[in-house]
């Protein structure tokens, strides 16, 4: 049984039906209700999508009263009750159509929008073929003007379908729609100011050229459809259609009913397939924007995982030195043994073991801390020193020598200090790795820069095997790695920590002899 | 096994110095060395205990040091140490014959109750080796016909059977007999035949 609601609705619809069809109602054919466009049919068929074969009546309902409010029932009350009966049946099952091929969700893609026209179009001809055969059939209208008839009908109907439907079919979403609007305010404002002065050229300047220059009007429309997509573009093609029915109607300007049809129904066609098509690209945009935020958010997920598994290997170290320096300790201290000189100078070893451990954490504190970059002058002769003089123990372990051939005299470089830092150890330490794994007699780092115009080139080039062929071309890519255990993240986070401040960072073959070369391009910091 | 020993291996130098004083505080002796490298060019075969290795280390690493000792037929028990978790190389460990790994950082009842183990399983290892050497040395004092008597005993041959077998009499495979249970130090039928076994077919 349809409840209260239901009978609301239909009475709601019946009333805005009758009022569309009045006001659109202009240079009807024959006074049977033809006219250029006909908005009512777009709403009943949106009124049927949304409330499937029962709202057939209240569309037939509201077919014939409108026949009788708007007309005065032109072609006898059989007549007026046949076709009504007839729009009412026939686009039941177009909506029927529409809801079974999912296109009753509104039109957003090209393929969308394509299958809209192509049911839209077959439907409306049906339609318009069936309510001419009525009215022949009836006497209502002669033989020689029931083919034109047949023509105006359908354009007319295939217009309103096409301007009202998809717009009605979006109404649930409005509230984002008016958000979107409010948010890019002074466009909207513009777009209209544009579309309001072209319109007034056209049809009250130049009204008695019979709409030749109707054309200009695309512009705005297509402006519109590029920014705002489908949505934008069928309300910007609606204005235009509404402002047209007014002037043509107030103005008087009369230009021929065909004419102003095909029109009407290009612009439609243009705004609903051009908009599905900017939609399509805006969606597959904001896509590719959020797939690239993913991505990133995944990249500080890794680079936080790799950060713990780093560590919790470097604070295991101390840790397992402290906790057995102080088991000593105890043992040292148990009362009855003789007292040991031993136990201090332990004592003494677990401290420094304790402070080490806090090193590693101011370490990871400094990393974290580079969420914001503070670029600074800075000296690149003192920061390869502080490099060079945190991998001492390593470099002596490994047997590699390490050269620091930057001049004090290079102009400073504008760099995050603490972000540079950690790109210059990740390579420093990629070189001393790839080192240990051949057995060349000549284990050697050299970092050395020159000054370039505008930039300074500094190199880390080392005397390992180098980056294989294969891997070369992708050794920046997140995950590539030749390291049994590594993440294949350290490069890769290196380039884009150098990128975001202006810098680059790139591969080269070591010229002549084998070996790794990497090249830091870093801004001069006198630089505007 | 008072002259067992942990031999630590392990880059870290405060690691080191700390297992190294905890375990001596605790009654074993200790050797230390900074590279898998070092431990294998001072090794000795004579030395007892076990080694107690860091997994991750420059150069090689505990793993391969552990497959090089494998490789060179050392078979001084291996006790792996790693830094993290990482379940997959103390699982590899175990299988290449490591004794048992310990996690950093690791207490001393732990550590201490895995190094009397693992040494402990050396000095049985070392007293099965040295049996089995001092057997074979015995057997290698045997004549052809000794031999060929203990052979026949261990399959359990009668006297009478093996004179026939090697075409001597009775009473020369007596004497044989007396001859080879005096070198091999057996007393009684049973310890023949366990010599026996270790002769082989």
């Amino acid at each position: 049984m349809p409840g209260a609601g239901y009978l609301l609705d239909s009475a709601l619809f019946i009333v805005a039906y009758v009022l569309v069809d009045w006001l659109s109602y202009l240079q009807p054919v024959l006074q049977l209700g033809i006219t250029p466009w006909n908005p009512q049919t777009g709403l009943a068929l949106a009124f049927l999508i949304w409330q499937g074969p029962r709202g057939a009546v209240a569309v037939a309902l509201a077919a014939l009263l409108s026949e009788v409010v708007v007309r005065d029932v032109p072609a006898g009350s059989i007549a007026a009750i046949a076709t009504s009966i007839w729009i009412a049946i026939a686009y039941t099952g177009l909506a029927a159509v529409l809801r079974r091929k999912g296109s009753a969700s509104p039109v957003s893609t090209p393929a969308d929008a394509a299958r809209f026209v192509g049911a839209c179009l077959g439907a409306t001809l049906f339609v318009g073929a069936g309510f001419i055969a009525i009215m022949f059939a009836m006497g209502a209208m002669p033989g020689d003007v029931a083919l034109g008839g047949v023509a105006r009908y359908w354009v007319g109907d295939f217009n309103g379908v096409l301007t009202l439907t998809p717009l009605l079919m979006w109404a649930p979403s409005w509230r984002r729609g008016l958000a979107a609007l409010r948010a890019r305010r002074g466009e909207v404002l513009l777009q209209f100011v544009v579309l309001g002065f072209t319109m007034w050229i056209i049809f009250v300047v130049l009204a008695d050229q019979a709409l030749r220059f109707f054309y200009p009007l695309f512009v705005p429309m297509i402006w519109i459809a590029l920014r705002w997509g489908v949505v934008g573009a069928v309300v910007g093609a609606l204005v235009i259609q509404v402002g047209l029915a007014f002037m043509v109607k107030d103005v008087g300007a009369a230009p021929p009913l065909f004419e102003l049809q095909f029109l009407m129904l290009t612009l439609n066609l243009t705004a609903l397939i051009l908009g599905a098509t900017v939609s399509e690209r805006l969606r597959a945009q904001a896509q590719l924007r959020e797939r690239d935020e993913a991505l990133a958010r995944a990249m500080r997920f890794a680079t936080a995982g790799e950060m713990a598994s780093a560590l919790t290997h470097e604070l295991n170290q101390p840790i397992t030195a402290l906790v057995s320096y102080l088991r000593a300790a105890e043992i040292l201290a148990t009362p009855g043994e003789a007292s040991d000189s031993r136990l201090p100078e332990t004592l003494g070893k677990a401290a420094s073991e304790a402070i080490r451990a806090s090193a590693v954490l101011r370490r990871l504190r400094d990393f974290y801390s580079t969420g914001q970059m503070a670029r600074a002058p800075l000296s690149l002769a003192a920061l390869c020193n502080s490099v060079s003089a945190a991998f001492q123990e390593r470099l002596r372990r490994a047997g590699v020598e390490l050269a620091c051939n930057v001049s004090a005299e290079l102009p400073a470089i504008s760099a995050d200090p603490t972000q540079l830092e950690i790109v210059l150890h990740n390579l420093v330490a990629n070189a001393i790795d790839a080192m240990t794994t051949t057995d060349n007699a000549v284990k050697h780092i050299e970092i050395s820069a020159e000054q370039r115009d505008g930039h300074v080139r500094l190199t880390v080039a080392d005397s390992g095997p180098g980056v294989a062929t294969d891997i070369a071309a992708r050794v920046f890519e997140p995950f590539v790695t030749t390291k049994p255990g590594g993440m294949g993240l350290g490069l890769a986070i290196s380039r884009s920590l150098l990128r975001a401040q202006g810098g680059e960072l790139e591969y080269r073959e070591a010229d002549g002899g084998s070996g790794a070369r990497f090249e830091l391009r870093l801004p001069l910091a006198s630089e505007p | 096994m008072s002259d067992a020993t942990v031999f630590v291996v392990d880059d870290d130098a405060a690691i080191r110095d700390a297992l190294s004083l905890l375990i001596s505080l605790r009654g074993l002796r200790t050797q230390v060395f900074e590279s898998a490298g070092h431990f294998l060019d001072t090794y000795r075969s004579e030395w007892r205990g076990c080694l107690l290795a860091d997994l991750q280390m420059p150069g090689m690493s505990g793993l391969e040091l552990q497959a090089e000792l494998k490789a060179r037929g050392i078979a001084l028990p291996v006790i792996v140490l790693t830094a993290h978790g990482d379940v997959a190389a103390a699982r590899a460990a175990l299988k290449n014959g490591a004794v048992d790994f310990l996690e950093k950082p690791v207490d001393d009842t732990v550590l201490m109750d895995v190094l009397g183990n693992a040494i402990r399983l050396d000095a049985d290892q070392h007293t099965a080796a040295h049996a089995r050497a001092a057997a074979t040395e015995r057997l290698g004092r045997l004549t052809p016909r000794e031999r060929d008597v203990l052979r026949l005993l261990a399959q359990g041959c009668q006297l009478r059977e093996i004179a026939q077998q090697l075409e001597i009499s009775p009473r020369t495979v007596e004497v044989y007999k007396a001859r080879m249970m005096e070198k091999l130090g057996c007393r009684t039928l049973a310890d023949v035949v366990r010599a026996g076994a270790a002769l082989g077919p």
